[in-house]
C-alpha cells in the first residue's frame, strides 16, 4: 500500500528524520513509537507532502526519499495530489478551523476527495455528537469533541489510507477508548492506518506491526505483539 | 441636525470606498499574513490600464472589465514571483518589500502614462437627488448613489463568495489554520494567489469608483490606502467585513466631523482617534474578543 | 576617536575641493542632514528592531519648531534645536509609551497614522503656512561653506556620541531586543522601557536633522516630511546597512546624492529606490557596508596577505631546525639549565613565548609545531600527532625529561604528551589549555575560520578578543603577520580536530605535579572546562585563576607568568 524508502526531513540545519524506510501493507495498523522529538510527526509530514518548498526562495526545509503509494511514486506530488489519491493525514493538535462551523469543517474534509453527502452520514453515525452541534463553531467544542471532528474531517476525505498523529493526546480515558474503538472499526472496513502515538501500550495493542524511532532514525521494527511481550525491548526503547 | 443627516448621507459613498479598500487589505492580510502597503498603487495600475482601454474603445464597461482583469493578473504575478519565494520572511522585510512596490508602481505609472492627472467619467452621470426640507435641501449626487449601490452589491457578492462557495470557505480555512488546510488537500499557494488577485481586483474597482473625484494619476489611491488601513484598524484586520463596517464608520465620521470641528483639521483628528483605537483595541472596535497582536 | 579624525579630514577635504561650488556643498549638506535622520531611524529599526514608517514626522517637528522660533522669536539656532528636540522627545513619549506595545504591522500602521496626522495638521494650520509651507527661514551663515561645515560637524559629533551609546550597556540592550524580545526579557532587560529609550533617541536625532534642514534649505512644507521621505529614511538605512553608524551615511549619500546624477536621465529616483529596497531585503539584508566589508575581507586583502607572506619568507628563521619523523621542525632556545619545552596554540607560533622564554636556571625550547611558521607542513593534523612530534623532538635533542608548557591547543598537546609519555614530563604547565573532551565549533563558525585565511582585520579582531590585555598593537600586528605563514589547511582542520578531540578514553597515568593557569576574562576556556581537565589529570595539580587576564597570559602579563612558573618549577618534589 505505502512504501517509503530513505525518507529524510530537514528543517534548516536540524535533521528531524534521518533516512528511514518503512511500509504499511493492506489492512494493517502500523505504529510509529518513540519519545518526544524523535521525528514521528515529521515522518508523517514528509509522507503527507506537508512540507512544500517549491518556489520558496529562502526555505531551508528539505524532504528527500522515495514514497510509493498504491504502486505509484508520489515523492514529487503536492499535498493536494496526495489527498486526491486518498492518503490522508489527521494531524497532531487537531488543526480544525476554529471559526468555521462543524459542518463547514467537515465540508472542507471533502475539499479534494470524497462525496460530502455520502460521507457525512457515516461520520455522523460514528460521532453522533458532531451531528447535534453541526451549526456551531468548531472552537465551541470540548477537547474530545475537537478530536472527533478532526478524525471525522479526515474520514470525509474517504481515505484509502489514514495517518493519525497523536489522536489520544489530552483526552480522558473514556474518550481514548472511544477513539481506539473507531480506529479498530476503520481497520475492519479495510482502511490501513499508520499511527503515531505517545501511548505506546494502547497503540501496540491494536497494531499489527510497529517501528521504533530514536532521534530521527528507525532503531527497531517488529510485530506489535512481540514488542508488547518483550520486557527488554520495552525498557530499552519505550521506557516502560 | 440636517447638517448631520447630510453628513451621514454624503459620508456613506465615501465610506463604501474606504471599506472596500480596507476589505482588500484585510483579505490579503488575513489570508497570507502580508500587510500590503502597495495595494493603492496596485489598484492605480489597473485603473490606468482601464483608462488606456477607454481611450481606445470609448467603452466604459470594457475599460472597467479590462482594468479589473489587469489587476487580477498583477496579483498573480506579485504572488507567484515575489511573495511566494519569500513567504517565510519577517514582518519588517515584507513591509519594506511592499513599500518598495509602492515606489516602483508610482514611477512605473509616471514613466508609462506621465505625471498628468487625467479625468475619468462617472459611472452614472445623472442629475443629483435633492430632498427639500424646511430649512435646507439635502443634496446627493447621482454618481454617489450609483457608487454606493455598486459598492454594496460588490460587498454582498464577496460575502456570498466567502461565506458559501467552496473556494471561499477554503480561503477562510487557510486563514484560520494552515496545517489544517494542507491536510485536507487545500493548495494553500493557490488560495494565496487568489487572495492577492481578488484583493488587487477590488482595489482596481475602488480606483474606478473614485477616479472621477481623484482623477487618474499615479498617487490617486494614496489617500485611500491610508483610509483603507484606518478602516481596517477600526474594523479589525482579522475580518474583511469588519473593514467594510469600519470604512462606513470612517466615511460618516469624516463628513459629520466637519459639523463640529474645523474642516481642515478633521483628518488630523480622525487619525489621532485611530491611533487611540489601535492602541486600546488592536483587534478593532467591532471584534468580539481581542486577538493577539502580531 | 580615530574614525572621528578620519571623517573630519574627509569632510574638510570635500569642503575645500568644492569651496567655490555652493550647489555641490548644498548637496553635501543635505546628505549630512539626512544621514543624521537615518542614524536616528537606525537606532530604532537597525539596533532595536522596531520598524517605523513615519519617522519624517519628527523631522517635521524639529523643522517647524526651528523655523517658527527663528522667524517669530528671533531666538538663536542652538535654542531652536534644543526646543525642537525637547518637543520631539515629549511627542515621542506621548505616542511611544502606548503605541510601542504594538508589534509588527500594527506598530508600522500606528507610526504611519502618527506621521500622516502631523502632516495633515500642518496642512490645515494657517499659522504654520498650511500647504504653502514656511519660506525665508533665516540662514545661519551667508557662506555655503560655513553651512556645510556646521552640518558636517553636527553629523560627525552625533555619530561619535551614538557610537559611544551603542557600545554602552544601553546599546547592548537595544541589540538584545532586536535579536529576541523574549530572550532579552529573560536576561532582565525591561523590554518596553528599552524600546521607548530607542524611540526617544531616534526622535530627537530626526528632530535635530529637521532643524538643520529648515535652516539650511530655508524653505519647508508639509510634503517634505510625509510618507515618501519616511520611506526614504527606511531605504537609506536598509541600503547602507542596518545597525551600523556608517550605514546611514552611505544610504543617505546614495539616495540623496543620486538624484543629482540622474536628474538628466529619464529614470525617476523612486523607481530606483523601490527596486533597491526589494533587492536589498531579498539579497543583502545587512546592507552595503556589510557587503563592502565582506568583499574587502574576502578578496581585497589577498594581495596584501600574499605580500606579507613573501616578505616574511625572505626573512631568515632565527632558530635551529631538527628533523622529526621526516618533518623539519623549527625551534629557538634560550638560557641554560633544566629543559623547558614551550608549545604554542592555534593561530600562533613560537614567538608567542618571546616575553617569557628567558627563565633563570632553565633552558627553554620554544618550538613551531608542524604546519606553523618555519616548520614544515604535514598532510593531516591531529593533537595526538602533534604530541608525538614533541616527543620526537625531545628524543632528537636527547632530552629525556622536561618541563612542558602548553598554551591553548598546545595545552591539549602537552596534556596528551603527559598522558601518553608520563615519564617524559617532569612537570606540566597548562596555560588556558583545551579540555580533555575537546571543544565543538558551531557550524556557523566555520565560514569565519575560512575568512581568517584572507582577512587580516578579522584575524586581528580575533586576537584582540582572545588577548584583551595585550596593548602593544605593533607586537600584535607582528604576531598576526606570522600566522599567515602557516599551512592554510589548518584554519579549518584545527577547528575540526579540537571538536573531535577526546582523550578521556585513555586513563591518565600522569603522576607528576602540574598547574593550570587561567584568566577570568578568557573567552575560549571557561572555569568549568579547566575543572574538567583537573578532574581528568588527577589530584596532583591545581587551578590558579588570574583576575583581569584573557586567553593569553604569556602576552598579557609575562611577569605574572614567570612568577607562577618559578613558584611551581623551583619547588622540589
Amino acid at each position: 500500500m505505502l512504501e517509503v524508502q530513505n525518507l529524510v526531513v530537514k528543517y534548516g540545519a536540524v535533521q528531524a528524520v534521518k533516512g528511514n524506510s518503512f511500509a504499511v501493507r493492506e489492512g494493517e495498523i502500523v505504529s510509529i513509537l518513540g519519545a518526544n522529538g524523535a521525528g514521528k510527526s515529521s515522518t508523517l509530514f514528509g509522507v503527507a507532502g506537508m512540507i512544500d518548498t517549491r518556489g520558496k526562495l529562502f526555505s531551508k526545509d528539505v524532504v528527500e526519499g522515495k514514497i510509493v503509494f498504491q504502486g505509484q511514486d508520489i515523492s514529487d506530488y503536492s499535498n493536494s495530489k496526495r489527498v486526491k489519491m486518498g492518503l490522508i493525514l489527521c494531524p497532531e493538535g487537531r488543526r480544525n478551523f476554529p471559526e468555521l462551523t462543524i459542518k463547514e469543517n467537515l465540508k472542507m474534509g471533502a475539499y479534494c476527495r470524497g462525496d460530502f453527502n455520502k460521507k457525512i452520514d457515516f461520520v455522523y453515525s460514528l460521532f453522533p455528537r458532531l451531528k447535534e452541534r453541526q451549526i456551531q463553531l468548531a472552537n465551541s467544542l470540548s477537547g474530545g469533541e475537537q478530536q472527533m471532528l478532526a478524525i471525522g474531517r479526515s474520514l470525509m476525505s474517504d481515505p484509502v489510507m489514514l495517518m493519525l498523529d497523536e489522536p489520544s493526546l489530552g483526552l480522558s480515558p473514556v474518550l481514548i477508548d472511544e477513539v481506539f474503538a473507531v480506529l479498530v472499526k476503520l481497520k475492519e472496513k479495510g482502511i490501513p492506518i499508520l499511527l503515531v502515538e505517545q501511548n505506546a501500550i494502547r497503540s501496540l495493542k491494536i497494531s499489527d506491526r510497529a517501528y521504533i524511532l530514536e532521534t530521527g532514525k528507525i532503531v527497531h521494527e517488529d510485530k506489535a505483539q512481540t514488542i508488547l511481550n518483550d520486557e527488554k525491548l520495552k525498557k530499552a526503547y519505550l521506557g516502560l | 441636525m440636517l447638517l448631520i443627516i447630510q453628513g451621514i448621507l454624503s459620508g456613506i459613498p465615501a465610506g463604501v470606498t474606504y471599506g472596500l479598500m480596507g476589505f482588500s487589505i484585510a483579505l490579503i492580510f488575513r489570508t497570507t499574513g502580508v500587510m500590503n502597503f502597495a495595494i493603492g498603487h496596485c489598484g492605480m495600475m489597473g485603473v490606468f490600464f482601464g483608462w488606456m482601454i477607454l481611450g481606445f474603445t470609448n467603452s466604459l464597461p470594457l475599460a472597467i472589465l479590462s482594468g479589473v482583469v489587469f489587476g487580477w493578473i498583477l496579483g498573480v504575478v506579485i504572488e507567484r514571483f515575489l511573495m511566494r519565494p519569500i513567504n517565510n520572511m519577517s514582518h519588517g522585510g515584507m513591509l519594506i518589500i511592499t513599500l518598495g512596490l509602492l515606489f516602483i508602481f508610482t514611477d512605473a505609472a509616471m514613466l508609462i502614462w506621465g505625471t498628468e492627472a487625467y479625468p475619468f467619467p462617472e459611472i452614472y452621470a445623472g442629475a443629483p437627488l435633492i430632498f427639500n426640507t424646511s430649512a435646507q435641501p439635502i443634496i446627493i449626487s447621482a454618481n454617489d448613489v450609483a457608487l454606493t449601490i455598486v459598492g454594496l452589491v460588490l460587498s454582498v457578492i464577496l460575502a456570498l463568495i466567502l461565506g458559501y462557495t467552496k473556494i471561499g470557505i477554503a480561503s477562510r480555512a487557510r486563514a484560520q489554520d494552515v496545517i489544517g488546510a494542507r491536510v485536507v488537500g487545500i493548495n494553500t499557494d493557490r488560495i494565496d494567489m487568489i487572495a492577492w488577485s481578488a484583493g488587487i481586483a477590488i482595489a482596481v474597482i475602488v480606483g474606478f469608483l473614485v477616479a472621477p473625484k481623484e482623477s487618474v494619476q499615479p498617487n490617486m489611491l494614496l489617500n485611500l490606502l491610508i483610509f483603507g488601513l484606518v478602516a481596517c484598524v477600526l474594523g479589525g484586520f482579522g475580518s474583511p467585513f469588519g473593514a467594510i463596517a469600519g470604512g462606513l464608520v470612517l466615511g460618516v465620521l469624516e463628513k459629520v466631523a466637519t459639523v463640529f470641528v474645523p474642516v481642515d483639521y478633521r483628518l488630523a483628528i480622525i487619525l489621532f482617534i485611530v491611533i487611540a483605537v489601535l492602541v486600546l483595541k488592536p483587534s478593532g472596535i467591532f471584534a468580539k474578543h481581542v486577538k493577539t497582536r502580531a | 576617536m580615530k574614525n572621528v579624525i578620519k571623517a573630519a579630514i574627509l569632510a574638510i577635504v570635500v569642503g575645500f575641493v568644492f569651496m567655490d561650488k555652493p550647489f555641490v556643498l548644498l548637496v553635501f549638506s543635505t546628505i549630512a542632514i539626512m544621514s543624521i535622520a537615518a542614524l536616528g531611524l537606525n537606532i530604532l529599526s537597525g539596533y532595536a528592531g522596531v520598524v517605523s514608517i513615519g519617522h519624517a514626522a519628527f523631522m517635521l517637528i524639529g523643522a517647524y519648531t526651528s523655523a517658527m522660533m527663528s522667524i517669530h522669536l528671533h531666538t538663536p539656532f542652538a535654542v531652536n534645536v534644543i526646543t525642537g528636540a525637547i518637543l520631539s522627545a515629549i511627542f515621542s513619549l506621548v505616542f511611544g509609551v502606548p503605541a510601542l506595545r504594538l508589534a509588527g504591522f500594527y506598530l508600522a500602521i500606528a507610526t504611519l497614522a502618527m506621521m500622516e496626522a502631523l502632516v495633515q495638521f500642518t496642512y490645515a494650520s494657517e499659522f504654520l503656512g498650511a500647504a504653502q509651507g514656511i519660506k525665508n527661514i533665516p540662514r545661519l551663515f551667508q557662506s555655503e561653506l560655513a553651512v556645510y561645515a556646521l552640518n558636517a560637524a553636527a553629523l560627525i559629533g552625533i555619530s561619535y556620541l551614538i557610537n559611544l551609546m551603542i557600545k554602552s550597556p544601553v546599546g547592548v540592550k537595544f541589540k538584545m531586543l532586536r535579536d529576541s524580545e523574549m530572550a532579552s526579557s529573560a536576561y532582565g532587560v525591561n523590554v518596553s522601557v528599552t524600546k521607548i529609550q530607542a524611540f526617544v533617541v531616534s526622535a530627537v536625532l530626526c528632530s535635530i536633522a529637521g532643524s538643520l534642514y529648515a535652516h539650511t534649505i530655508g524653505y519647508i512644507g508639509p510634503e517634505d516630511f510625509g510618507l515618501f521621505p519616511s520611506v526614504m529614511l527606511l531605504a537609506m538605512i536598509l541600503i547602507g546597512g542596518m545597525a551600523t553608524v556608517s550605514g546611514g551615511v552611505i544610504g543617505a549619500a546614495i539616495i540623496t546624492g543620486l538624484p543629482f546624477f540622474f536628474s538628466r536621465g529619464k529614470i525617476p529616483m523612486s523607481l530606483i529606490v523601490g527596486v533597491a529596497l526589494i533587492f536589498f531585503v531579498l539579497f543583502s539584508p545587512a546592507g552595503l557596508v556589510y557587503r563592502i566589508s565582506v568583499i574587502y575581507g574576502k578578496y581585497l586583502q589577498r594581495p596584501y596577505i600574499w605580500l606579507i607572506r613573501v616578505i616574511l619568507k625572505m626573512l631568515k628563521p632565527t632558530g635551529k631546525f631538527v628533523t622529526v619523523n621526516g618533518v623539519k621542525m623549527h625551534y629557538v632556545e634560550h638560557g641554560e639549565g633544566q629543559p623547558v619545552i614551550m608549545i604554542h596554540g592555534n593561530l600562533a607560533h613560537h614567538k608567542w613565548y618571546q616575553k617569557v622564554w628567558d627563565l633563570q636556571g632553565y633552558k627553554t625550547y620554544a618550538i613551531d609545531l608542524p604546519n606553523h611558521m618555519w616548520s614544515e607542513w604535514t598532510e593531516s593534523v591531529s593533537i595526538e600527532k602533534y604530541a608525538d612530534f614533541v616527543k620526537g623532538f625531545m628524543a632528537e635533542l636527547g632530552i629525556s625529561k622536561a618541563i612542558i608548557v602548553g598554551h591553548s591547543l598546545g595545552g591539549a598537546v602537552a596534556m596528551n604528551l603527559a598522558v601518553k609519555y608520563p615519564d617524559a614530563v617532569d612537570k606540566l604547565v597548562l596555560l588556558a589549555a583545551g579540555p580533555p573532551t575537546g571543544i565543538q565549533s558551531a557550524p556557523e563558525r566555520y565560514p569565519v575560520y575560512e575568512r581568517l585565511k584572507t582577512d587580516k582585520n578579522m584575524l586581528k579582531m580575533f586576537m584582540k578578543a582572545v588577548a584583551p590585555g595585550l596593548k602593544d598593537m605593533l607586537l600584535m600586528d607582528k604576531l598576526v603577520n606570522y600566522v599567515f605563514l602557516q599551512n592554510p589547511m589548518v584554519y579549518i582542520a584545527h577547528a575540526d580536530e579540537v571538536g573531535k578531540f577526546n582523550i578521556t578514553n585513555i586513563k591518565s597515568q600522569y603522576k607528576n605535579p602540574y598547574i593550570f593557569l587561567l584568566g577570568d576574562k578568557d573567552i575560549a576556556i571557561s572555569k568549568n572546562m579547566a575543572e574538567a581537565t583537573l578532574a581528568y589529570l588527577g589530584s596532583n595539580g591545581k587551578l590558579i585563576m588570574h583576575e583581569g587576564i584573557g586567553h593569553a597570559l604569556i602576552m598579557e602579563n609575562p611577569e605574572l607568568f614567570k612568577k607562577e612558573f618559578y613558584a611551581f618549577a623551583n619547588q622540589s618534589i
